[in-house]
């Protein structure tokens, strides 16, 4: 009879002892994981923080360097993607040269652009940049101050150019009548010039 | 043998139930359930089920709101065994041994329990103990029986411990040697010692019953009176009828035959105890009567002619009490109020629910100790993790920072690498590039009255530009001429735009007017200026995630 009671109670005392395994890996050993991962995380970012401030304290101010470089690379991707058309660029060069009293004769551009090679990604997806150097010649004439003028002008108003030829000749009454010619690199407008910031780099810390 | 928390005890003779709870020496509340005789007969046969409505009945006057109460029961066994030892040793070694020794005498059959009641006397370094047994099936019927009224057994007392423990007390109050006998319901017992020591204790089955029942036969031959407590009546009022005036003389006639024999039964085992008991010519000469049975009247006057000794009541005995429930001088009073524990029979299945219950209280005081322990390890464990939020919210300003600062450095990464890569793609196809407009400024300013420039044909080459100037320059006589051709090289070898000056053909003419012209061509190998993303291109080769240093 003692030994059906004892057995009874080792079974009833088994089983609270399961229940509370069960129990104490349900609730305090998760709620030990997550605080041995919350110190961790702490000390982790304490030491990021300390070694931050290791490196700020010697080095530039990173924001100054970024708004430096994207204003850089900003005005750089505006020129490069400034033109879109043969025609846009003809317009520009025409109202350039009226600017400064210079006379577009013909323009001519080069039969076949040379394209760039470069492309992030190996030439695919939709990072694919594609730049293009399409050449024009410009027959034009006009005081040789505003043909000079003229050329100083072209680095503003046509984007990334490049002028590779000139051949001007004296004419008549002080003017000069020559050719240009015109190197211009272009990008497309969707190309992905200047990376996107990511948004999610917050976050994840 | 009862502790300071209240207790009730209850008291089973073959005529009544008694009751009482007890706080400390303190009787609280005592109540009495009379029991037909003919019952008690069956009762022992019958697992006292006949008896369940007299407890049913007791237990409902004291504990209607108490659940199921502990008790501690007195009753008459009818199978108890009494056994005195004088045993050397110490006192735990001497209870030991002597209920080693009661239960070989009585076998398995029997529980046992032994009390030390005192030094002994006679031998020095020894113990009187005094052990009871009983038959453990009784005492299961006894166990089961408050049980299932409602109650809670957590001791059975005999009653022939109770009296042999009175006695004992009695005598070990005394500093002179004393003989006392205690005489019971059913049982009496005879000890002899003094405050030193007990000389003997020795319990014998008779009591004040045996002499009732010589006043009931007397009073009811035919057994057919409902009084069954008519001759305990009798025998408490008219007591023994040797001396009394106060019996009427026909119950004198019926009595005295019955009652002569009894009495000297009794009168014999008190005087072949004493006489065998103590040695010899120590034997006290006074004998006190203690209990319920010492109040029968004329006792000690009949009792003293047999057995030759002084005999009177026991001091603070009050005679007209001891009928009354757990009244002055009653056995169960003397038991319920001892001041040590004495002797307690406890069933095997008691013993065994007591096990089982102390189990099961532990198992549960343990799973609450571990509930809380859980809980508590728990809460301390959330508390800590909560500990470190002001921690986290201290630094969170600062990892922001570093994560804005992170972010840029990225950017400034993906800018370099993008971006740059780009502008270097336009750097490596357009090549070096002159400043043309510069040098073309440079030779208006050099142009003037004596110089003229026909034709300028420039082109870019892969180290910079090369510009043909083919013009004329006029002078009153050669030497003039010379000097502004020596001057306008000079000029174009200086400026900053061209990296070297080569001149080629030249042709001497005599204009109309006699003046020199002299006609040249001019080979001008232009220096090229950095394009304006050159820097940006070049943190794409220096692969500078910061690209400190590098712009412009």
């Amino acid at each position: 009879m003692i030994e059906s009671s004892l057995k009874a109670v080792c079974i009833k005392a088994g089983a609270a002892a399961g229940l509370f395994a069960g129990a104490w890996l349900l609730t305090v050993r998760p709620a030990d994981a997550s605080l041995s991962d919350r110190t961790g995380l702490l000390q982790a970012q304490s030491r990021a923080i300390g070694e931050h401030a290791d490196r700020t304290a010697t080095a530039d101010p990173t924001a100054a360097t970024l708004e430096h470089l994207t204003a850089h690379a900003e005005r750089f991707a505006g020129r490069l993607t400034l033109h879109q058309t043969d025609a846009s660029i003809f317009d520009a060069i025409g109202s350039a040269a009226s600017g400064h009293g210079v006379s577009v004769h013909r323009i001519d551009p080069r039969p076949t652009p040379r394209r760039s090679r470069f492309a992030p990604n190996g030439g695919a997806g939709p990072d694919a940049v594609g730049v293009t150097a399409s050449e024009f010649l410009i027959e034009l004439s006009g005081t040789y101050g505003a043909v000079v003028a003229l050329l100083d002008t072209f680095q503003e108003t046509l984007g990334l150019s490049r002028i590779v030829e000139i051949r001007l000749a004296a004419a008549a009454a002080g003017q000069v009548r020559g050719v240009i010619g015109l190197a211009i690199y272009r990008a497309p407008s969707d190309a992905t010039i200047i990376p996107e910031p990511d948004e999610g780099a917050q976050d994840d810390t | 043998m009862i502790g300071q928390r209240k207790k009730l005890v209850i008291s089973l003779t073959p005529t009544s139930l008694k009751g009482a709870t007890v706080r400390g020496s303190r009787i609280v509340q005592a109540e009495r359930v009379a029991i037909d005789a003919s019952l008690w007969n069956q009762a022992w046969d019958q697992n006292f089920v006949p008896l369940d409505r007299h407890l049913r009945q007791l237990l409902a006057r004291f504990a209607a709101d108490a659940g199921r109460p502990e008790i501690t029961l007195i009753y008459c066994g009818s199978q108890t065994v009494v056994q005195a030892h004088e045993i050397p040793g110490s006192k735990d070694d001497a209870r030991r041994a002597a209920l080693l020794k009661a239960r070989e005498s009585v076998g398995a059959s029997f529980i046992t329990d032994g009390v030390v009641l005192a030094k002994s006397a006679g031998k020095a370094s020894h113990w009187i103990v005094l052990t009871i047994s009983d038959r453990d099936d009784q005492t299961n019927k006894l166990y089961a029986w408050i049980n299932r009224c409602g109650g809670q057994a957590v001791a059975l007392i005999p009653e022939a411990a109770c009296v042999a423990e009175a006695a004992a007390r009695r005598v070990l109050t005394s500093d002179e040697v004393t003989a006392c006998c205690f005489m019971g319901h059913g049982w009496s017992a005879i000890t002899c010692g003094s405050s030193s020591g007990l000389h003997l204790v020795r319990g014998f089955e008779f009591g004040h019953r045996v002499i009732s029942d010589v006043f009931q036969r007397a009073l009811d031959p035919e057994g057919v009176a409902e009084d069954r407590d008519l001759g305990e009546r009798a025998m408490f009022e008219s007591g023994l009828p040797f001396k009394s005036s106060l019996i009427p003389e026909d119950l004198r006639k019926k009595v005295l035959p019955l009652v002569a024999p009894v009495l000297q039964r009794f009168c014999v085992e008190v005087k072949q105890t004493l006489r065998f008991g103590m040695p010899a010519g120590a034997a006290p000469s006074t004998l006190l009567l203690d209990g319920p049975g010492a109040c029968i009247g004329h006792l000690p006057a009949s009792v003293t002619e047999t057995i030759n000794m002084h005999v009177r009541l026991a001091p603070g005995l009050e005679p007209q009490t001891t009928q009354e429930p757990f009244g002055n001088g009653s056995t169960e009073r003397a038991c319920a109020l001892a001041p040590a524990r004495g002797i307690q029979l406890i069933p095997g299945v008691a013993i065994e629910f007591r096990t089982t219950r102390l189990l099961t209280r532990a198992l549960v005081g343990g799973t609450l100790a571990a509930g809380v322990l859980l809980a508590s390890e728990l809460a301390y464990t959330i508390h800590r993790e909560r500990s470190l939020e002001p921690a986290f919210a201290r630094i969170a300003p600062r990892l922001a920072a570093l994560t804005r600062e992170e972010d840029m450095r990225a950017q400034i990464q993906d800018i370099s690498t993008i971006t740059g890569a780009v502008a270097a793609e336009v750097v490596a196809m357009s090549g070096p590039t002159p400043d043309w407009a510069a040098v073309l400024a440079s030779i208006a300013a050099i142009a003037n009255g004596h110089i003229v420039f026909d034709e300028i044909d420039a082109h870019a080459g892969p180290s910079g530009g090369e510009m043909r100037l083919r013009g004329a320059c006029s002078g009153a006589n050669d030497a003039e001429v010379s000097a502004v051709m020596t001057e306008m090289m000079r000029r174009l070898q200086v400026d900053p735009t061209v990296l070297s000056v080569e001149q080629g053909s030249t042709n001497r003419e005599l204009a109309p007017d006699g003046s020199v012209i002299r006609s040249f061509t001019i080979t001008l190998s232009v220096r090229p200026v950095p394009m304006p993303y050159e820097a940006l291109a070049a943190l794409a080769e220096a692969h500078s995630p910061s690209g400190e240093g590098v712009l412009p």
